[in-house]
């Protein structure tokens, strides 16, 4: 209270001091300059940021390590060096009025990141003072990869996140896990924060069946960012409350510095294809193994050898091609004393490697900075997006186009005689996937504008107050055309299909909240935060579909003769938010803070509304103890523990409501309950230890973290299934625990630092021990893909665990599949008592390596990816290795089928009426998803700053760069990550069906600055 | 103005902002309510919205799981009409009468009817206690309302054998966990008694696409010849039979309509309609998508029923026709769009004449059967059964009343369970030791989520 008072006179004071300090400050300066290196190699350091101690002032290196900081005030300064990398530096420094004083710096490298300026939320801390779980990325790792969103580049790089890549078509979304999976219904996506603001980031695209779908995070121009810091234990993510419990990831865009105005351009180009293929049966493969069934069954020949394997089409390579990418970048930043600026523009192009794919991003941003008065700092950040991408329809469905490249049989021909291409008349048993890349369309634009303003008034020396209104503004126009043209497509009998689909969604966000030091004495600082924030949702949604097109007035809806579906929705979904955080720092070693953040949700009842997250966290630097003097030597060591409790919302906006929507009939209107509602529903609840450790030693050429936690997620947001006799198939309750336990370490090393040749590795890895440990009446869930039940939610079991048939082997005599029964026993025909736990689809472990050197201009950089203990279930081989009963191609394992009694295989015999029992899903379509990937590659060249100087550059750096170069697995389909039920999905995981394959690319890029 | 008291302004227009945004009531902010939906309490008021609740009920036939696909393609698929062709394995399971308990089919089919049962119940609840609503109409609402809940059940029946009954709205879904399997008979029971008050309240309308007097008596004449076949007392349901199809018949045997014209992809009304249900682009049907060769072609004709056709048999022209580029292979032509537009007969005149041939051939008049029948058969272009000459014995009629069954009513969802109440389905479908598939199998989900129900044999 006191301090309070205090405050309040100094505010008084400072009004009244003011005054005067305007006009009188100004004479008595003089300017600090000087050039910092690195203390082994004595090279010039650029981009170190100096700071003038309590002051505003300060500047950054340029090429040749040189700056120059005018206006300083004379008498004794403090000039700290700070970069990325290095140990910071400090000097004390005499300034004479008018006068000039050089300062140099030599500053070492350290693999320690206690000197990082880490987004803690609604703040910023140093790394050192952190006691909760983050991990920080900054954007020399995201950046110039070739993909489109910035989730998606994660991949690997972080210690604790799991990234999925559910498909490679360009601008897809990815599956993002941060310790593993805490929620069964409610969604297992981290929250993304840009610039201190949540945006939208959920998927609305209307046309995207399995696992394709858009998010909107695609919309983040990689180059625009700084640093991603991913809020990881709950004491960092509590205060984001109810949706920290599935992390936060906080992304700062760049903004200006102080300097000279700097341009800046990035880019670059190169070509795609495909990481690799499925081997399949050719035609005289197919021909022969299908009649072999068909002997086999005794039934007649369906083909003859010799006449019906004349035509052999690959139609993988029909499909893919080599496919270019380009990104080009221009920024221009800098700053002057009241004003910094950043400003950029950015296009990126990328072109699928599967035809008829094409995924474009315009983006434009500017940051502000403006220092309005000594004590009002004001901050905009506007960023605009423009993304149009044309996908190929519906993979995963009977249109897609790789769906149709894997099923259809080898000896049907691409061209033909249906509009020039293979159809019915040429035997097609399903649609001509070149066909359908060519005629049908699946175009999906967005708009978007993410707008920031702040301000910040220092009230006093001590107290400011921050007001903060935010608006993401996210449009989103489909318009799909499916071809009439096209044989066996689904629009082929109904002249046409055309849709288009509108949607509007937008995030208000309102905050405020006040800073206060309410203790900042040498050995003790405490530092208070207290606000308030306000976020209004809403989203439109309109879809509209007809058919019956008039030949040549295709694909747009108005040419259409009926409608034959129209929808939409509309709902509003608002936040409102309490949230306190205290944080104390004594004698620089020892650190605590609490936080404590209350939410209130629209999307649960008047009772169960607000929910309280409170989080506490303890961090001990033993090493700075007297007692550990004789262990200073060996390194530094910091302890830390947490605990906290965050929630999860996430679910529909009205899940709580019993509704009733209108079923007409025959022309008539009718109504029928369309959703059972449940008033009781509450948030889910996530408590989470964590025990970590920050540890350096080699004089900080090695650094690790590494963290245990224990994540408890009770009262489960569970779309319940209730007996169908019930009129319903399922209703939202709180039931049900998850567990996840695990460890996640980031290892950094400095392994050679000569004046010649520098090496550093980086590695992350994270062990996740996931299990349900309780549900409704102990009642496991299954789950369906397809309408066939593959997995299950099972106490004791890890989420989304295989559930199927156990395979156990070909029977030697029959060349039937023998499954395992429940009772111990063995069966060709086992029944549904008979399905069991079969495989986790999650990894015991995984992480990424990546390995930085760098020799006179020349730098590498190598990324290792890998993934081990995962198992995927390749639902491809439902058809395409069920032994010959469906039409489709059959993958070439099947070569080792059994073929007469005494043959010892894995593959059942072929069978055309599907009787070997290959027709199960079973075990048997089970792989090891574990993979290691080479992910990229890149070889650098940077202009010696002589040379740069003289074509009149601050700095250039040529490359070229290999991504997806290799994978090793046992994984036989495309890609052992695929996710195909895409992010929204949360039990089902680990499941390629149909998924686009990813792409390997060569490119060649080009970063200067001038 | 100085930068000071700029400075000093805008930090007080920035106090008073946060304060109102802190001032703005929470609990308004949070109270959103959906602009889409309706509260389901505000539901069933008054005679509109009664009125709309039925056609809600109605709304429920037009799902896939009923009348929408699998009502008719089911029946295709498990008998002997349809081979597989498509890619849903679980319909290929079907065809060969390998059906899994997990299959997607099944439970979308039993998933289905007990959506439109709950609402069948929420009318028959709440209808009674609208206030402001003219007798007569809610007569005609609860009437329709109880023919619908007897045609559900009669089809859980055909395809589940005891299944569980409930006969009001759940309070919360927890609620039917506690169902128990309800036996045939006491099923049948049920499905009468809704029929015989479906009886004495709907009215005749010329609208065949709702009940009607005509319809209620069509179905109770269909659901006591199934009932014969299970219960002991058959004499008594044949002719309780015969008196409901001669009810529905209306006098007359004849079969005016032409045969083509009862499939005419807009479901155009005929003299022979009695009750179907309505679709249109909108709220269309997938029966031909998956039936057509140009379509999903899930379930393709087989040639066992194209050779079921006796020569000159004009129905088989109708009924089917050669898929592209086969001489010698068939799809059937009597849901003929993919846009899914025709109105598919829940039961039609035929079948009442049939039924009451049967009821007749059962009750010894092997004469009335055969002159009965010989209405199915004159429409086709067929020359007449003689007595004595085409047909003697009385197992003779019953079989050439199932042959007709079989062409007459191919792809239209009668075949299987008719195999099945005959007790032919294990000869003619070459099951051998899969019997038990005459019977499909609970839902394995429902299994999970109802303990007390018991699932089939052999699943």
């Amino acid at each position: 209270m006191s301090s309070m008072r205090r405050s309040v006179g100094r505010l008084v004071g400072a009004v009244a001091g003011l005054l005067f300090s305007a006009a009188a400050a100004r004479a008595q300066t003089g300017t600090i300059r000087g050039t910092v290196t690195d203390s082994v190699g004595n090279i010039p350091l650029s981009g170190v940021q100096l700071t003038v101690a309590g002051t505003r002032l300060g500047a950054v290196t340029d090429a040749s390590g040189q700056y120059v900081i005018r206006a300083v005030p004379a008498g004794t300064a403090t000039v700290n060096a700070q970069r990325l990398g290095f140990a910071p530096s400090q000097r004390a420094v005499t300034v004479a009025a008018g006068d000039s004083v050089v300062a140099n710096f030599a500053m070492g490298a350290v693999a320690t990141r206690l000197s990082e300026v880490v987004s803690v939320g609604y703040g910023t801390s140093s790394r050192h003072d952190v006691s909760s779980a983050i991990a920080s990325v900054d954007n020399t790792v995201f950046a110039n990869t070739p993909v489109a969103s910035v989730d998606n580049a994660l991949q690997g790089k972080v210690a604790g996140v799991q990234v999925l890549q559910n498909s490679g078509e360009p601008g897809a979304a990815v599956s993002v896990r941060v310790r593993g999976p805490a929620s069964l219904n409610a969604g297992n996506q981290p929250l993304y924060v840009v610039d201190g603001v949540p945006i939208i980031q959920d998927s609305y695209d209307r046309n995207s069946p399995s696992g394709q779908d858009m998010t909107a995070i695609s919309g983040l121009n990689p180059d625009e960012i700084e640093t991603i810091d991913v809020l990881k234990d709950a004491a960092a993510t509590a205060i984001y409350g109810s949706r920290g419990s599935n992390g936060v990831v906080l992304i700062t865009t760049k903004r200006g510095i102080l300097g000279n105005t700097r341009f800046s351009m990035t880019a670059y180009t190169g070509m795609q294809h495909v990481e690799r293929t499925v081997d399949m049966l050719n035609a005289k493969q197919y021909v022969e193994l299908i009649n072999e069934g068909a002997k086999n069954d005794g039934v007649a020949l369906p083909y003859t050898p010799g006449v019906d394997d004349t035509i052999d089409t690959d139609w993988q390579s029909a499909i893919f091609r080599g496919a270019p990418v380009t990104n080009l970048q221009l920024a221009v930043s800098g700053g002057v004393e009241r004003i910094r600026y950043y400003a950029s523009g950015g296009a990126f192009d990328q072109n699928g490697i599967v035809i008829g794919s094409r995924y474009r991003r315009q983006t434009g941003r500017v940051n502000l900075d403006l220092n309005a008065t000594d004590k009002l700092t004001m901050r905009m950040s506007v960023g605009l997006t423009r993304e149009d991408n044309d996908r190929v329809q519906g993979d995963g469905s009977l249109d897609g186009v790789v769906t149709n490249a894997l099923a259809l049989q080898p000896m049907s021909p691409v061209h033909g005689t249906s509009f020039g291409f293979g159809g019915t008349n040429e035997g097609l048993i399903y649609s001509n996937p070149v066909a359908l890349a060519t005629f049908n369309t699946n175009n999906y634009k967005t708009l978007r504008s993410l707008g920031n303003v702040e301000a910040t008034y220092q009230i006093t020396d001590r107290l400011r107050l921050t007001g903060r209104a935010a608006g993401d503004l996210f449009s989103v126009d489909e318009q799909a055309w499916r071809s009439n043209k096209i044989d066996k497509s689904s629009a082929q009998g109904v002249g046409g299909a055309g849709s288009v689909a509108h949607t509007v969604a937008h995030k208000y966000v309102l905050e405020s909240f006040a800073g206060f030091d309410a203790l900042r004495s040498a050995a003790n600082t405490v530092s208070l935060t207290a606000g308030t924030s306000v976020e209004y949702n809403h989203s439109d949604v309109n879809s509209m579909q007809g058919e019956g097109f008039p030949t040549g007035f295709e694909t747009f809806l108005n040419n259409a003769t009926n409608l034959t579906s129209w929808g939409g929705n509309a709902a509003d979904n608002n936040l409102v938010s309490f949230f306190s955080r205290a944080n104390w720092s004594g004698s620089d070693r020892y650190l605590l803070s609490a936080s404590l953040r209350t939410d209130g949700s629209s999307r649960f009842g008047a009772d169960n509304r607000y929910g309280i997250f409170p989080a506490f966290s303890a961090g001990w630097v033993v090493t700075d103890e007297s007692f550990a003097e004789p262990l200073r030597r060996l390194g530094t060591l910091k302890l830390r523990g947490s605990f906290g409790v965050t929630g999860n919302q996430g679910i529909g906006d009205y899940s709580r409501l019993s509704l009733a929507t209108g079923t007409p009939y025959s022309g008539a209107s009718g109504v029928a309950i369309s959703q059972l509602g449940n008033p009781d529903l509450k948030w889910e609840t996530t408590k989470e230890l964590d025990g970590g450790l920050d540890f350096s030693t080699f004089a900080g050429r090695v650094s690790v973290i590494a963290d245990y936690y224990r994540r408890n997620t009770s009262n489960l947001l569970v779309q319940l299934p209730v007996p169908a006799t019930s009129g319903f198939t399922s209703v939202w309750t709180n039931i049900g625990a998850i567990r996840n336990t695990g460890l996640d370490l980031s290892l950094r090393t400095i392994n050679v630092e000569t004046p010649r040749f520098r090496w550093n590795s980086d590695l992350n890895i994270t062990w996740n021990k996931n299990v349900v440990t309780e549900l409704y009446g102990g009642e496991p869930i299954q789950q369906r893909v397809n309408n066939r039940v593959i997995a299950i939610v099972a106490e004791g079991q890890p989420v989304g665990e295989f559930y199927m048939y156990k395979f156990l082997r070909v029977d030697p005599q029959t060349g039937n599949a023998v499954y395992a029964t429940a009772n111990g026993g063995e069966s060709t025909a086992p029944t549904s008592a008979d399905l069991m736990n079969v495989g986790n689809p999650q990894p015991k472990y995984y992480g990424g390596f990546t390995n930085t050197m760098s020799a006179g201009p020349f730098d590498l950089r190598a990324f290792l990816q890998f993934n081990q203990g995962s198992t995927v279930f390749n639902m491809v081989r439902i058809f395409s290795d069920d032994g010959g009963r469906s039409g489709d191609n059959k993958v070439a394992s099947l070569l080792n089928r059994w073929q007469k009694p005494g043959d010892i295989t894995d593959v059942p015999r072929m069978s055309y009426r599907g009787t070997s029992g290959a027709r199960l899903i079973s075990s048997r379509l089970l792989q090891d998803g574990s993979f290691v990937r080479l992910g990229d590659v890149t070889v650098g060249y940077t202009l010696p700053p002589r040379l740069a100087t003289r074509a009149r550059l601050h700095d250039a750096r040529v490359y070229v760069a290999g991504r997806n170069l290799k994978t090793w697995t046992k994984y036989d389909g495309y890609n052992p990550d695929a996710n195909s039920t895409g992010a929204a999905a949360n039990v089902i995981m680990g499941v390629d069906y149909y998924a686009y394959p990813i792409a390997r690319a060569f490119t060649f890029g080009l970063t200067t600055s001038w | 103005m100085t930068p000071m008291q700029t400075t000093t302004k805008f930090g007080t227009a920035l106090a008073a902002a946060i304060t109102l945004a802190l001032s703005t009531g929470c609990d308004s902010v949070l109270d959103t309510a959906p602009y889409d939906r309706i509260s389901a309490n505000s539901e069933i008021v008054d005679a509109a919205t009664a009125q709309a609740a039925l056609n809600g009920a109605y709304d429920a036939l037009q799902a896939n799981g009923m009348y929408a696909l699998y009502l008719p393609v089911a029946s295709a698929l498990a008998s002997d009409e349809a081979e597989w062709a498509g890619t849903f394995q679980y319909l290929g399971d079907m065809s060969v009468n390998s059906i899994l308990a997990d299959n997607g089919a099944v439970s979308t089919m039993w998933n289905a009817h007990y959506v439109q049962i709950d609402r069948d119940n929420t009318v028959l609840l709440h209808v009674p206690n609208v206030t402001n609503i003219s007798d007569a109409a809610r007569d005609e609402i609860m009437g329709q309302a109880y023919f619908l809940r007897a045609l559900s059940y009669s089809n859980l029946v055909k395809y589940w054998g005891a299944v569980p009954m409930p006969t009001v709205p759940v309070t919360k879904p927890s609620d039917a966990s506690e169902y128990t399997r309800t036996p045939v008979a006491d099923v049948y029971a049920q499905i009468l008694s809704d029929l015989d008050k479906a009886a004495t309240l709907v009215k005749n309308t010329s609208d065949t696409r709702r009940a009607t007097v005509t319809a209620v008596q069509a179905l109770r004449a269909r659901v006591l010849l199934y009932r014969a076949s299970i219960g002991a007392d058959s004499t008594a349901n044949y002719q309780a039979s015969l008196i409901a199809a001669n009810a529905a018949l209306g006098g007359s045997d004849a079969l005016t309509a032409s045969f083509a014209s009862l499939f005419s992809p807009t479901g155009a009304s005929t003299a022979e309609d009695i009750f179907r249900v309505s679709f249109t682009s909108a709220e269309s049907n997938t029966i031909g998508y998956y039936y057509l060769a140009a379509g999903r072609f899930e379930a393709a004709a087989t040639n066992a029923i194209y050779n079921a056709f006796e020569a000159g048999d004009a129905r088989r022209a109708v009924t089917l026709a050669l898929r592209p580029n086969s001489t010698t292979k068939y799809q059937t032509m009597k849901f003929p769009t993919i846009a899914g537009t025709e109105h598919p007969h829940v039961i039609r005149r035929a079948e009442v004449v049939l039924i009451k041939a049967e009821a007749l051939a059962r009750l010894n008049d092997l004469g009335g059967a055969v002159t009965a029948y010989n209405n199915v058969r004159a429409r086709a272009g067929l020359p007449n059964h003689v007595l004595g000459v085409d047909v003697t014995t009385k197992e003779q009629v019953l079989a050439a009343i199932d042959h007709e069954r079989q062409v007459e009513l191919a792809f239209e969802g009668d075949r299987f369970p008719n195999l099945v109440r005959r007790g032919t389905a294990v000869s003619v479908l070459a099951l051998g030791d899969r019997a038990y598939q005459t019977l499909f199998p609970i839902p394995v989900g429902e299994i999970t989520t109802s303990p007390k129900l018991t699932q089939n044999p052999g699943y």
